[in-house]
């Protein structure tokens, strides 16, 4: 088979495991196919990158077409709108502080999570690690893709403890909290490192899923991150007090 | 093909059913889904005070990347396009605030190779990324200019996710198999005119 053809192959999922395998063992054993395959991904890139292109330029034009459109509008009906805005507004807001005066667990996590817990850090770094690339997959919400990338690093290294809160975090997100909890407990049980939400995250999963006797579980336990001064201290402090 | 009023009332299922599609229909509902948030930009002006500039550069890239999901078959359709898309928004809003102040002012594309960097073992991955940061790109983006019209748009439909199926429908090939033999000459010719100045 043409190296071309074979390397085509591969990233189409096209080749068995075994295939697969003896692909990437050439790699590292035949420079010239090496090449070809570091070929293959430059030409695919800058493709991609002149479609991307010109799709951004089309975006542009039609963006300057809605400007054009939205400045054409008269004054009195824009104003009439804003006025309808800050009503709707004002109305919201009301009966957001009467609905959140005491906000129970369940809209405390959803509100902690919502803020917090929708776009975690990555890292930067022109060459992505696996746990960059599932944390980059997570802020997407691409959950079923990060939960693979995951597995994948907790196969290779069963006791990264970050790689169990993340995988926590995404179950989270699922709302398959019994799976949560079991990696967040797996996570907590490691008192090694600096820091480790895994406790605070454990107590938010209970919040969620709310089963009889959840509540007065998640409170302890935030109660616990605040005493022994652990991760997240803060932020379990002022769950406390909204509680 | 659908005329334009009819797409410009479709709701989610049907847009991203369009998206999966090829040729005009996928392109009407790129526009549409663009249309459908553009006040996201002035959200993203206000919220976090980007220039209107980046804050479309932002929403732009926000679309690609939802649309690159979404023909991948990897949206799973959890929430709606709106609240999918919003969360994308701020995330890229994020990051790009973090590049500028990490003084790395270059706004991450959706190109394809982190992609399929990405599905290499680690061992095969350090060489091959040794070797793509290596690459003459401008040469290379020279020589892919040179290229046949027919040889371009073949091979940007393919980045743009068109199986060979769809491509053979889209051109006009009789077959699948024909535009797979057709695409890997291509790419076969752009990689000897390449190595020839290279070396």
């Amino acid at each position: 088979m043409d190296s071309l053809e074979y390397i085509d192959n591969y990233f189409r999922g096209l080749l068995t495991e075994e295939e697969r395998l003896a692909l990437e063992r050439r790699v590292l054993s035949d420079p010239a196919f090496a090449e070809d395959l570091a070929f293959y991904i430059n030409a695919g890139s800058l493709v991609k990158e002149e479609v991307l292109a010109e799709k951004r330029a089309r975006f542009k034009t039609l963006y300057d077409q809605h400007q054009r459109t939205t400045a054409r509008r008269p004054p009195v009906r824009r104003l009439w709108a804003y006025g309808a805005a800050a009503a709707v507004l004002v109305m919201v807001a009301g009966l957001w502080w009467i609905f959140t005066r005491n906000a129970g667990p369940e809209k405390l996590a959803n509100r902690y999570i919502d803020r917090q817990l929708t776009n975690l850090p990555v890292k930067m770094s022109s060459v992505q690690d696996n746990l960059q690339m599932a944390v980059s997959l997570y802020n997407e919400e691409r959950f079923t893709e990060a939960l693979k990338k995951l597995q994948d690093i907790l196969q290779k290294d069963p006791g990264l403890i970050q790689a169990k809160n993340y995988t926590g975090l995404v179950y989270l997100r699922l709302k398959e909290y019994d799976k949560a909890l079991e990696y967040f407990q797996q996570s907590a049980k490691d008192t090694t490192l600096y820091s480790n939400p895994a406790l605070f995250f454990e107590s938010l999963t209970l919040m969620k899923r709310d089963h009889p006797g959840d509540a007065v579980m998640a409170r302890q336990l935030l109660q616990e991150v605040v005493d022994r001064n652990l991760d997240k201290k803060e932020d379990a402090l002022q769950m406390l007090k909204d509680w | 093909m659908l005329p334009d009023k009819t797409l410009s009332m479709l709701k989610d299922p049907e847009i991203i059913d369009h998206l999966k599609q090829t040729g005009a229909n996928r392109r009407k509902a790129e526009d549409q889904l663009f249309n459908n948030f553009v006040y996201f930009i002035q959200q993203g002006m206000r919220k976090y005070s980007l220039s209107e500039e980046d804050a479309l550069e932002v929403y732009s890239d926000t679309i690609l990347s939802a649309i690159d999901t979404i023909v991948s078959g990897t949206f799973e359709g959890r929430s709606s396009l709106k609240t999918y898309l919003f969360r994308i928004f701020n995330n890229k809003c994020v990051d790009h605030i973090r590049k500028l102040t990490t003084n790395k002012n270059k706004i991450h594309r959706n190109t394809s190779s982190p992609d399929l960097l990405s599905q290499l073992s680690d061992s095969a991955k350090s060489i091959i990324q040794q070797m793509v940061d290596r690459s003459d790109l401008d040469l290379l983006r020279a020589k892919l200019k040179e290229l046949g019209d027919n040889c371009r748009e073949m091979l940007a439909l393919f980045a743009d996710g068109y199986s060979d199926k769809e491509i053979a429908m889209t051109m006009q090939y009789k077959t699948a198999e024909v535009v797979k033999t057709s695409r890997l000459r291509c790419l076969e010719k752009l990689r000897q005119s390449y190595n020839l100045l290279k070396n």
